[in-house]
């Protein structure tokens, strides 16, 4: 009797054991959307700083206090990520049930086909969304899992880029004016090496290979995707710009060593300090030379193409997403947004970050504010975007990071076949 | 003795059957929260990683139902796939055998009686007490081209100009697998050499005094006594090395990501990576790698006949 005793409570703390293990992921799902009732809504966003006091903490700190104080009953927690770690997070975050409420600074039109968004039109109010500048908003909108199209980014903040050159350097090399073809970027970058500096910075590795890419494509009359609209990302024109690179900046040795390996972050840093004679660059990269030894001897202009400048400007938009994990949660979300959406708090993150608005009201403001933003603002309607209401766009940008760099050392066709591969692959 | 005593009574009607088959499953009892352990533990996951291998998943977790061997035809059109595990390959016959001659001479050093021995052998556990993930770092900074302070030695000692494209270690993949190996069988010699320590001090004096009335010389007696002796030490750390070796994920992603590309990913790493984009096919390759590590643990136990008593 006393040996059938252990063994049934053997069985019944194994059991439990199992039970208690299998039971953990059921919360969370009850829906109620008692606005009286006190809850936490987290926010996964990237830090845009470079140092410990422009930290995008700060920013985000000032604005949660200012609404906590508004909005007693809502918490905000905000878990801040790296740029080159931010997508990862994200996806695990997912895959482990454990999604943010909101999540700013990635593509959206992935998941919003998996139906994991809020429609924007479901928690912010008509003024946020009406006030959004309309050629962004609409970067913004993909079809959801009902196939419907509809508004799921809300873009929080743009940058166009420009072309950057070390005027002093320049000047030591004897060159008179900024290159408007690619070739002049190869001559000038020679002169620059024979100086003992790197000619051209080339950040193919894997923090952000897709905007290289893209700058560089564009340049040829290419991009990720052809006129209809069809992915293209291994056209002739892709293959041959990254073989022009190839030839003619990475093998006479006029870029940093193994650009396929080097970040943009680090490469603006070496530009800020004088080592790098051009780089591409956004307004992000402005507060990073402000803290560096050029002082001003920088100067930017058009992005070299292969036979002129470009046209058109790339213009990147940073989008928020809302998660429809916590449906108790969607209030409060709502309400977070519209606040941190006010025409103040965007003006205070271009004037710190140097980046462009999203919203109208903050667009007119900064134009006359601030006169260095308003060539970068005013050229928002004709820029070139990612095509990042596709939804294949952030495995495929994903890819772009991951490979992107082989296609200066190996075979470049080889390299964007897998990359268009994966873009047009169905999920 | 219970067993015994009921197995007396077979003959007898049904109640006292019921009896015994209880009473046979008694031991249960005892073996039981050990049995769950490692249904929990073990069994559970396999069981796990053998399911989301046959799912297809979206890119966010979401199980979308069962595809078969999909996610394994995949796996193996993927045209990096050859190249990681060959490279796997590399890095485990590396490390392994890297860490265990290194490790021999080690312990032998560390076994003399010398002033400071106690310190010494403190000193020793430092790269294994580290996380490992904080010395590839460290190492990374150290190989930074510039002003890293490997290249700066190097540089000094005139064998490598620190701004060259060779400083750049990491920056191809050739010399970064290299030094990635190199930090890889750093941090495995600490345990290793212990292992192989608490071996030596298990030989007992006399077979040294016998190969020395024998006239042996030095040399032969390592070879012929020390050696032969060590053996269940050295297999354990072999085998215990060869999981972590094949397993070890810090070094590798911290100090290149596996890149550029995948040229320095092994399966560990490469799983990883695919993760972000195909939860199903990363399955599969844990799935190959679970079967790979078996293989070789149970080919290295054959070859080395870990069960036979005699050291022949």
């Amino acid at each position: 009797m006393k040996r059938l005793a252990t063994l049934a409570a053997t069985g019944l703390a194994a059991s439990l054991v199992l039970s208690a293990c299998s039971s953990s992921k059921s919360s969370g799902g009850s829906s109620s959307s008692d606005s009286s009732k006190p809850v936490t809504i987290t926010l996964l966003a990237p830090n845009y700083g470079s140092g410990t006091a422009d930290d995008s903490k700060n920013y985000w700190g000032d604005i949660i206090t200012a609404f906590e104080a508004k909005y007693p009953n809502v918490k905000v927690q905000l878990q801040e990520a790296t740029w080159d770690n931010l997508a990862t997070k994200l996806t695990t975050a997912l895959q482990n049930n454990d999604a943010p409420d909101l999540f700013e600074g990635g593509g959206y039109a992935d998941v919003a086909a998996q139906g994991l968004l809020y429609k924007a039109s479901d928690i912010v109010s008509p003024q946020t969304l009406s006030n959004l500048i309309p050629h962004v908003a609409q970067l913004g909108q993909t079809k959801g899992q009902d196939g419907q199209q509809a508004q799921y980014g809300i873009p929080f903040t743009t940058s166009t880029r420009a072309f950057f050159y070390n005027t002093q350097l320049f000047q030591q090399a004897g060159i008179t004016t900024a290159p408007q073809t690619w070739a002049d970027i190869a001559t000038d970058a020679a002169k620059i090496k024979a100086l003992g500096k790197t000619g051209f910075g080339l950040p193919l590795g894997s923090e952000e290979a897709q905007a290289e890419t893209y700058l560089w494509t564009l340049g040829n009359g290419g991009g990720y995707k052809d006129a209809s609209g069809k992915w293209d990302i291994n056209s002739p024109q892709n293959i041959e710009t990254f073989q022009w690179l190839t030839n003619n900046l990475v093998k006479p040795g006029l870029t940093e060593p193994d650009p396929g390996t080097k970040d943009r972050t680090d490469l603006w840093k070496d530009f800020a300090a004088g080592n790098i004679g051009m780089i591409n660059g956004s307004p992000a990269l402005l507060p990073i030379l402000k803290e560096g030894t050029i002082g001003s001897n920088f100067k930017s202009s058009p992005i070299p193409g292969k036979t002129g400048t470009l046209s058109t400007p790339l213009g990147v938009a940073d989008f928020i997403e809302a998660f429809n994990s916590h449906p108790d949660h969607k209030t409060a979300i709502g309400e977070f947004l519209d606040f941190a959406l006010q025409k103040q708090y965007q003006e205070k993150f271009d004037n710190l970050y140097d980046l462009l608005p999203a919203t109208q009201d903050a667009a007119a403001d900064l134009s006359a504010s601030n006169p260095a933003l308003k060539p970068f603002i005013d050229a928002l309607p004709t820029a070139a975007w990612y095509p990042s209401s596709d939804p294949n766009w952030d495995p495929a940008s994903q890819k772009v990071k991951d490979i992107v760099g082989k296609a200066v050392t190996s075979d470049p066709k080889g390299v964007l076949d897998q990359i268009q591969a994966v873009a047009t692959a169905s999920n | 003795m219970t067993t015994r005593s009921e197995r007396g009574r077979l003959g007898r009607p049904r109640p006292a059957r019921a009896r015994s088959v209880l009473s046979g499953l008694a031991p249960l009892a005892w073996i039981g929260p050990a049995i769950a352990l490692i249904a929990f533990a073990v069994l559970w996951p396999v069981v796990k990683m053998v399911q989301s291998s046959t799912t297809h998943w979206s890119r966010y977790g979401v199980n979308l139902g069962s595809n078969g061997t999909d996610n394994y035809n995949k796996l193996f059109k993927e045209q990096d796939l050859s190249g990681v595990l060959e490279r796997t390959g590399i890095w485990v016959v590396v490390v392994v055998t890297c860490t265990v001659v290194i490790s021999l001479g080690v312990a032998q050093l560390f076994n003399q009686k010398f002033p400071g021995r106690t310190i010494a052998r403190w000193a020793l556990i430092a790269p294994w007490a580290a996380s490992v993930m904080m010395t590839a770092i460290i190492f990374k900074w150290m190989l930074y081209p510039g002003y890293g302070f490997i290249n700066i030695i190097l540089n000094d000692l005139g064998l490598v100009d620190r701004n060259s494209t060779t400083a750049d270690w990491l920056g191809h993949s050739g010399s970064g697998f290299m030094w990635e190996m190199a930090v890889a069988i750093f941090v495995s010699i600490p345990f290793t050499s212990y292992t192989v320590i608490a071996g030596l001090q298990t030989v007992p004096a006399e077979v040294y005094e016998a190969a020395k009335v024998d006239g042996a010389s030095k040399a032969r007696t390592y070879f012929s006594v020390t050696l032969p002796l060590l053996r269940p030490a050295l297999l354990v750390a072999t085998v215990i090395n060869v999981m972590n070796v094949f397993n070890s994920f810090p070094i590798i992603w911290e100090m290149t990501k596996g890149g550029p590309g995948y040229d320095t990913a092994t399966t560990t790493v490469f799983m990883w990576i695919l993760k972000g984009q195909n939860i199903g096919e990363s399955a599969a390759l844990s799935m190959v790698n679970f079967a790979l590590i078996i293989v070789i643990v149970f080919a290295f136990l054959k070859v080395s006949k870990w069960n036979s008593e005699a050291d022949a």
